[in-house]
């Protein structure tokens, strides 16, 4: 297994333009925003509207913006690569006789979520350095401390955080794997990956809609058992202190188990019945 | 000697109801440590679809293949240890050079990069190692799938069309490989090609499959030379040929007769012909070759 993960690194790694793209683009993101809004400000170009910039509340706010069907797309883009590449560069047949089929599908999930990982702690690591620079170049006091004081210690937040976007990531790259596999394409891939991943997003207007006119309270119910309001709801923990939805974390962290299990256990499913053709 | 590979009434269906498209018909074969085992048949005889069941690549409708004795859904290790495999043409990750590409198949069976170095320069693709596939010819491509196939040094090399896309230089240097990999490594080697001069010149067995069935198998020698074409001139040629064809496989070719027959007839053939008054000019032996053969097996 490990011999696996690290063939599928060395694969990763080799497509360098697509994954510098992928990996960096969401951390080169958060740091270009905040070096070319400092050094506008510090041209004179933008006024200042802050006294002071907390290093640690960026870092957070940063994260939470990168809860977005866009800033997951990166993801379900490398996904589709890693699982629809192998169809479209017809490299299935070289790798298959060599491992078990399960091995492979875990160790390309692995090196997904060694990626996301990365990115995210870059995101991190870049925001950070980011408002310490603007606050360099706009003559503000650098500060830190915990967001929006609900009592929840910075560390628990980012790392809660950090653990709760590499999931909403991965479930984008399960999306993308599983449709890659099935449709042996990796614009399907990305293309399914993102309707999935976006239709998940609007499910609970989209289920209240359709309850509503149905009068049926049980649809409206539908989307408490989806990933992204489970995702919302851990997320109004790290940044209110209190769930904003009917689950506890448990409950939510449960359901969000039970589909990233179950997404990877049926991806394997999948590619075990399929034809290498 | 040790059975490397058996197939037991392997059957593969593809589809379902009237799109059922059944590709391998009950085929059963064996194939013995250190042959080099020619597998000939048609374009969509079912040979590839043999190899893919081999490796695990679709799985049969019905039937068992093994592998070293096991049967192919248990043989997970002995597929990474001791099987390398070129299946169709060779493919490779087009953005990796031919040596990473090679590192990741080595990475993922557990072996040493200088293996990787070492198979590259007996396929002779050292001077080419730090090339992006993508820039490869094919029979440099088809050259780095049969080193792909050498990497773990195993027992059983299993190729499909491995000529395919190489010069005759380049064919030459894969049969005289092959050759030595069987005979002085002790190595078996499982061979589909179309080219049926390459396959007799390569290998020692051969089964030719038709439609998904096994239409032949044997000694490549014992194959062309089990029932020999004699062409025989005699006076009056039509008398000549109503009495042969009477006991064999016989033509009229131009001003002569063709008949299919074993050494062992040609006295009996000669007797027959002096008694019923018929003059015999010449017989002669026509060495059946592998395609004559091929042909004859596989002609509707």
């Amino acid at each position: 297994m490990i011999n696996l993960i690290q063939a599928e690194m060395l694969k990763t790694i080799k497509n360098i333009p697509i994954s510098l793209l992928l990996i960096g683009a969401i951390p080169a993101l958060a740091f270009a925003l905040l070096n070319v809004i400092a050094v506008a400000t510090g041209l004179g170009l933008l006024t200042n509207p802050l006294t002071s910039i907390n290093g640690q509340e960026q870092v957070i706010l940063a994260l939470l913006l990168a809860n977005q069907v866009i800033a997951q797309t990166a993801f379900i883009i490398l996904s589709a690569i890693s699982f629809g590449g192998e169809s479209v560069w017809k490299t299935w047949k070289n790798i298959l006789p060599r491992n078990q089929r399960r091995q492979i599908i875990l160790s390309k999930f692995i090196v997904i979520i060694i990626a996301i990982t990365i990115a995210i702690h870059l995101t991190g690591v870049l925001t950070y350095i980011g408002s310490w620079e603007y606050a360099l170049f706009t003559d503000t006091s650098f500060t830190n401390g915990a967001w929006n004081d609900v009592g929840i210690p910075f560390w628990i937040q980012y790392f809660v955080l950090s653990f709760f976007l590499l999931i909403a990531y991965l479930l984008g790259a399960i999306y993308a794997g599983v449709a890659s596999i099935q449709t042996r394409s990796i614009s399907a891939g990305i293309v399914l990956g993102v309707g999935v991943t976006f239709a998940d997003t609007v499910s609970q207007p989209a289920f209240s809609f359709v309850g509503r006119l149905l009068r049926l309270d049980l649809i409206a119910e539908i989307p408490s058992l989806l990933p992204n309001y489970n995702i919302q709801n851990i997320l109004s923990w790290i940044t209110t202190g209190t769930p904003v939805y009917r689950w506890n974390l448990i409950t939510s962290t449960f359901i969000l188990t039970v589909w990233i299990v179950g997404g990877i256990a049926l991806t394997i499913y999948l590619f075990e019945q399929r034809d290498i053709e | 000697m040790a059975s490397v590979i058996r197939i037991d009434n392997l059957r593969k269906i593809y589809g379902k109801g009237d799109n059922a498209m059944t590709a391998i018909d009950g085929l059963s074969l064996e194939v013995q440590s250190g042959q080099i085992y020619g597998f000939l048949g048609s374009n969509g005889a079912g040979k590839t679809t043999t190899i893919k069941i081999l490796l695990s690549l679709i799985h049969a409708t019905s039937g068992q293949a093994y592998l070293f004795d096991t049967p192919i859904h248990e043989a997970h290790d002995i597929l990474q240890t001791k099987v390398g495999a070129l299946v169709e043409e060779a493919t490779f990750y087009p953005f990796m050079t031919g040596y990473d590409n090679l590192r990741v198949l080595a990475q993922s069976s557990g072996i040493k990069d200088i293996e990787v170095r070492k198979t590259l320069s007996l396929v002779g693709l050292e001077n080419y190692a730090k090339r992006k596939t993508k820039t490869y010819s094919t029979g440099m491509k088809q050259r780095l799938g049969v080193a792909s196939a050498l990497l773990t040094n195993p027992d059983l090399i299993i190729l499909d069309e491995p000529t395919s896309g190489l010069d005759p230089k380049g064919i030459q240097d894969m049969r005289i490989m092959f050759q030595h990999l069987a005979h002085n490594e002790g190595k078996t080697i499982f061979l589909s090609s179309h080219l049926l001069h390459e396959i007799e010149q390569t290998c020692d067995h051969v089964a030719i499959i038709h439609k998904g069935k096994l239409v032949q198998e044997g000694t490549v020698e014992s194959l062309v030379s089990e029932q020999s074409r004699f062409h025989i001139k005699a006076t009056p040629i039509d008398k000549a040929f109503a009495l042969l064809a009477e006991s064999f496989s016989a033509q009229l070719v131009d001003t002569k007769i063709e008949i299919n027959a074993s050494a062992d007839d040609i006295p009996k053939i000669i007797q027959t012909l002096i008694e019923n008054e018929i003059a015999l000019y010449e017989v002669i032996p026509k060495r059946r070759t592998l395609e004559d053969l091929f042909l004859d097996v596989t002609h509707d």
